[in-house]
């Protein structure tokens, strides 16, 4: 790879990368696992100035549940596709880390990476919607709580402010939920054309008692189709009430003739995937 | 073993190549489809370097370095370099170029209704040609006509190593370095384009990555390396990026056909007519000859029509141009024959195989459009049927069939010399090899000729000084022509030992010196018949199979007749289902990496029920060629396979439905 020149830092603790991101603030760029960044920057799509490597930060990486299953953003994708404690409490993530690209990147690639990168085509932000994950912020002056749905603002842009490091994600829909994550693909390429991310519990009644929602890449950024969750809660699902919600999902994509498909053909394929989605973990559980 | 330095990274490749005051080359290429350039400043540019590089004098070769216009995106405005490859990707940013966007042809069907790319022409065909009989539709017998448009869009070749140059001109002398399937024709090349004598330069051939026709033609970035190691007397490196392979590097296939078949209600198709279009991109090259050429005299293939007749027309686009891609018009050829006849048995409601065999010959023939066809098909046709037991197992699945001719490009044969010194054989072709394991029937045949242990004997890298002629490797000639000349090479060895001591043993071989080099000739292309099935379920990827029943005469070594195969299968596969370059309409690339250009990976390896047959070829070494059957016989059999599930024909190459093979991850 042949990119413009930058400078390179690997600091070893959250407080030498809050200096740097201070001094450096939007000359500068978190690497993770690099396998957004280092593309654009081997293309020449962009140009980085400081490159702040944070793999050296041990603090960063964790798997821990205490009412709320917590993961470090350094955490690597296939570290979250086969770790026991996220394999036991939240299907849905393991099962979406397990779908993303193959070994290789798995094994640089991290979950915070995933999230922060907020490339359309990502699969982790949409399964975060679906979680309603909270994110930790951590800079200079402070932490706050970030709620999934109030982070991710358009393509490539999340609520992170360019000294904000994302430190902890905090998952608490995970006691009696089951979900999955939908990925459809081309032959060529593990990105995907569109994405669902589905997570779920029931009532004693075997209605709907809570429903998270996440799309990938059928809009400009990940969406949470809320809609969709109030029209399904307190519901059992069958063909007519997943029809129905179908509808409503399509108001929140926009979906697009590219290189992948047309419209029509893509949107035929989704509704398949979707009704066929709620059922089978409706089904599940 | 011998090969295993490829996988262990042990190949040294010509980004490998180092030497010291080394200048890196980078280009700059046109951001535009087509503009004019209204001022380029910096870099080695045309004001200095003004030539072009094709081998005929065609009024629209393209030039090495534009001149004032650009035709397409990816084109050579200017060159920079410098000894640090980073600095020299920077150094792009200090050439000044303006440019004024003119409209630009993105497309055949484009090309044919907008005004003309280039000053001087009238519309956009470069050329037109006519093969066969021209007939009057009046005075054949035929009770049926059935007509249908052929696509098959362009692909780029994407071997592993792209494409890569080292020109290092020194004691008056230009050394060139490349990855090449002909250092020989580079030469010519090079040459021609300099002005050089025979004596100023010289071609090594070097380890390749992959090569698929596309590395036996001649760059420009080539010729700009060449110029730059001359001027600046030192050695100039270029290595291209992926990037720049997809975008400028000369594509294969690009051909649309409209076709019409006459026939009686028995299927016995009695004339065809229709007109077939390449896509040559923005420049005339010598290869749009080869391609259209095979597209049009192959187009019959294995069935004998008494009327056959085509017009070619070579079309002008603003993309890059047009090169060779395996096969190289053949799998165009049997594609538009394979698909009309399919259409023809589905409107007679006919079986696919009844009427191929109503078709196919008892004897050999010369097809009107003047394809000379060696061996009668219909036997073959009939035992692949029997073998795969096709009438009952098409009772059950959906398969797709294809019978055809490959076309085996032998002319004018090749050369190869043998040494043995130290107890060591060695082996050097003419024909340059590109990573399609040569070595492993070299060591077999040889070692067998020679009754000596395989490991003494290795394939090596000739240059064009060592070994004074050669031709290439390409056209799925090497079983024949290179197992040929090894074959006469080291007969005329043993013969040595013989004359020398009076006998042949091994130690007698092994314990002199012995050099000998010959230049087998070949005044003909061979060719053979084969058959390819497929069926699948078009819900699932992993169901698709391949059943393959090819005549290759003698075996020289199966693992080389597997590989080729097992990896021929799957770019089959790519070829019909996802691969290709997709420009939007003004003539912008839109598939800028090798996932968006649809390659598909070694996970997607079909199933293979292979079955080979061994008719001896005429050739010292027996053997029959394999290097471009996958890719002729399979794509229209699996199009058929998937038609006959979907409901809608295929016309399209590739085929590129979403919602084919549910892609959804398990």
């Amino acid at each position: 790879m042949y990119p413009d020149k930058f400078e390179y830092f690997a600091p070893d603790n959250i407080e030498g990368l809050e200096e740097l991101l201070d001094k450096y603030k939007d000359d500068s760029k978190i690497l993770a696992g690099g396998h957004s960044l280092i593309p654009l920057l081997k293309l020449r799509l962009t140009s980085i100035p400081y490159i702040i490597d944070i793999s050296n930060i041990k603090a960063l990486s964790f798997v821990d549940y205490n009412n709320a299953l917590e993961i470090g953003p350094m955490v690597r994708t296939g570290e979250v596709a086969s770790n026991k404690i996220i394999g036991d409490k939240c299907k849905l993530l393991a099962d979406a880390a397990s779908k993303i690209a193959d070994p290789q990147v798995r094994n640089m690639g991290t979950v915070g990476g995933d999230i922060c990168e907020a490339d359309p085509r990502n699969d982790l932000p949409a399964v975060m919607l679906a979680l309603n994950a909270e994110f930790e912020v951590t800079n200079s002056m402070g932490k706050r709580t970030v709620k999934a749905e109030d982070f991710f603002k358009d393509a490539y842009t999340t609520a992170l402010e360019s000294n904000d490091i994302l430190t902890r994600i905090v998952i608490k829909n995970t006691e009696n939920y089951y979900g999955k994550y939908y990925k459809y693909t081309t032959l060529s390429s593990d990105f995907a054309v569109f994405a669902i991310a589905i997570n779920m519990s029931l009532n004693d009644n075997k209605t709907v008692k809570d429903i998270g929602i996440g799309l990938t890449n059928l809009n400009s950024t990940a969406v949470k189709p809320v809609e969709v969750e109030n029209y399904l809660k307190n519901k059992k699902i069958d063909d007519r009430v997943a029809g129905e919600a179908f509808n409503l999902l399509l108001k929140s994509c926009d979906i697009e003739d590219d290189v992948n498909g047309t419209e029509k053909n893509k949107e035929k394929i989704l509704k398949n995937i979707f009704i066929n989605g709620l059922k089978e973990i409706y089904e599940v559980l | 073993m011998y090969l295993n330095r490829f996988v262990n990274g042990e190949g040294k490749y010509v980004d490998d190549i180092k030497f010291d005051n080394m200048l890196y080359m980078s280009i700059v290429r046109s951001p535009y489809a087509h503009a004019k350039i209204k001022k380029v400043k910096g870099g080695l540019n045309s004001s200095e370097l003004k030539a072009y590089y094709a081998g005929m004098d065609h009024a629209m070769r393209e030039p090495v370095l534009a001149i004032d216009e650009v035709s397409y995106v990816g084109q050579c405005v200017a060159a920079v370099f410098s000894e640090n490859r980073y600095e020299s990707e920077d150094l792009l940013n200090s050439v000044e170029v303006d440019y004024e966007p003119l409209d630009a042809v993105s497309s055949i069907d484009d090309a044919l209704k907008k005004p003309a790319i280039h000053d001087g022409m009238k519309d956009n065909i470069l050329d037109t040609e006519d093969v066969g009989n021209k007939f009057n539709e009046k005075d054949i017998d035929y009770d049926i006509k059935v007509s249908d448009t052929l696509f098959m869009d362009r692909i780029s070749a994407n071997p592993i190593e792209t494409r890569g140059i080292i020109a290092d001109y020194k004691d008056n002398v230009l050394h060139i370095y490349a990855s090449s399937q002909s250092i020989h024709r580079l030469k010519g090349g090079i040459m021609k384009t300099l002005n050089l004598k025979d004596d100023e330069i010289v071609v090594h051939h070097v380890d390749t990555g992959g090569a698929f026709g596309l590395k036996a033609l001649i760059f420009p970035e080539y010729i700009i390396a060449a110029y730059a190691s001359m001027k600046y007397k030192k050695p100039v490196k270029w290595i291209e990026t992926r990037s720049e392979h997809l975008q400028a590097a000369h594509a294969g296939r690009g051909i649309k056909a409209d076709i019409t078949l006459y026939a009686r209600k028995d299927g016995k198709i009695n004339g065809l007519d229709g007109t077939v279009y390449l896509d040559t991109g923005a420049y005339f090259t010598d290869d749009d000859l080869v391609d259209l050429g095979n597209a049009m005299h192959e187009v019959t293939g294995p069935y004998f029509i008494e009327n056959a007749h085509l017009t070619g027309k070579y079309v002008l686009t603003n993309k890059a141009l047009n090169g060779y891609y395996r096969g190289a018009g053949k799998p165009e050829a049997s594609r538009i024959m394979e698909r009309m006849i399919d259409l023809l048995a589905d409107k007679l409601k006919m079986d696919i195989a009844d009427i191929r065999i109503k078709n196919a010959t008892e004897k050999p023939f010369k097809s009107p459009l003047g394809f000379d066809i060696n061996y009668p098909t219909k036997p073959l046709l009939e035992a692949a049927l029997k073998h795969f037991d096709y009438y009952n197992l098409s009772k059950k699945e959906k398969l797709g069939i294809s019978l055809f001719i490959l076309d085996e490009d032998t002319a004018p044969g090749e050369s190869c010399r043998i040494t043995v010194k130290d107890g060591k054989v060695k082996v050097y072709f003419g024909g340059d090899v590109s990573g399609q394991g040569h070595e492993l029937f070299v060591q077999e045949m040889l070692s067998e000729e020679f009754n000596i242990d395989k490991d003494l004997i290795s394939l090596d890298y000739d240059d064009t000084d060592t070994l004074k002629d050669g031709t290439g490797t390409w056209g799925s000639r090497s079983a024949i022509t290179h197992g040929s000349v090894l074959m006469k090479t080291a007969e005329i060895i043993k013969n040595d030992v013989i004359k020398k001591f009076g006998k042949y043993d091994k130690d007698l071989l092994l314990d002199n010196e012995f050099n000998e080099y010959y230049y087998y000739k070949i005044d003909y292309n061979a060719n053979s018949v084969n058959f390819n099935m497929v069926s699948c379920d078009v819900n699932d990827m992993n169901s698709i199979k391949i059943y393959t029943y090819y005549d290759l005469g003698k075996i020289l070594n199966l693992k080389n007749v597997l590989g080729s195969i097992h990896g021929g299968g799957l770019q089959a596969l790519g070829e019909t289902l996802s691969e290709t370059l997709r420009y939007d309409e003004d003539g912008q690339l839109i598939t800028n990496n090798i996932a968006d250009a649809g390659l598909l990976t070694a996970d997607k390896i079909p199933q293979y029920n292979i079955k080979i047959v061994e008719n001896n070829s005429e050739f010292p070494d027996k053997a029959k060629g394999i290097g471009e059957s996958t890719m002729i016989g399979i794509p229209s059999a699996l199009a058929r396979s998937i038609e006959l599930q979907t409901g809608k024909r295929v016309t399209k190459f590739p085929i590129d439905d979403l919602s084919l093979f549910n892609k959804c991850m398990e």
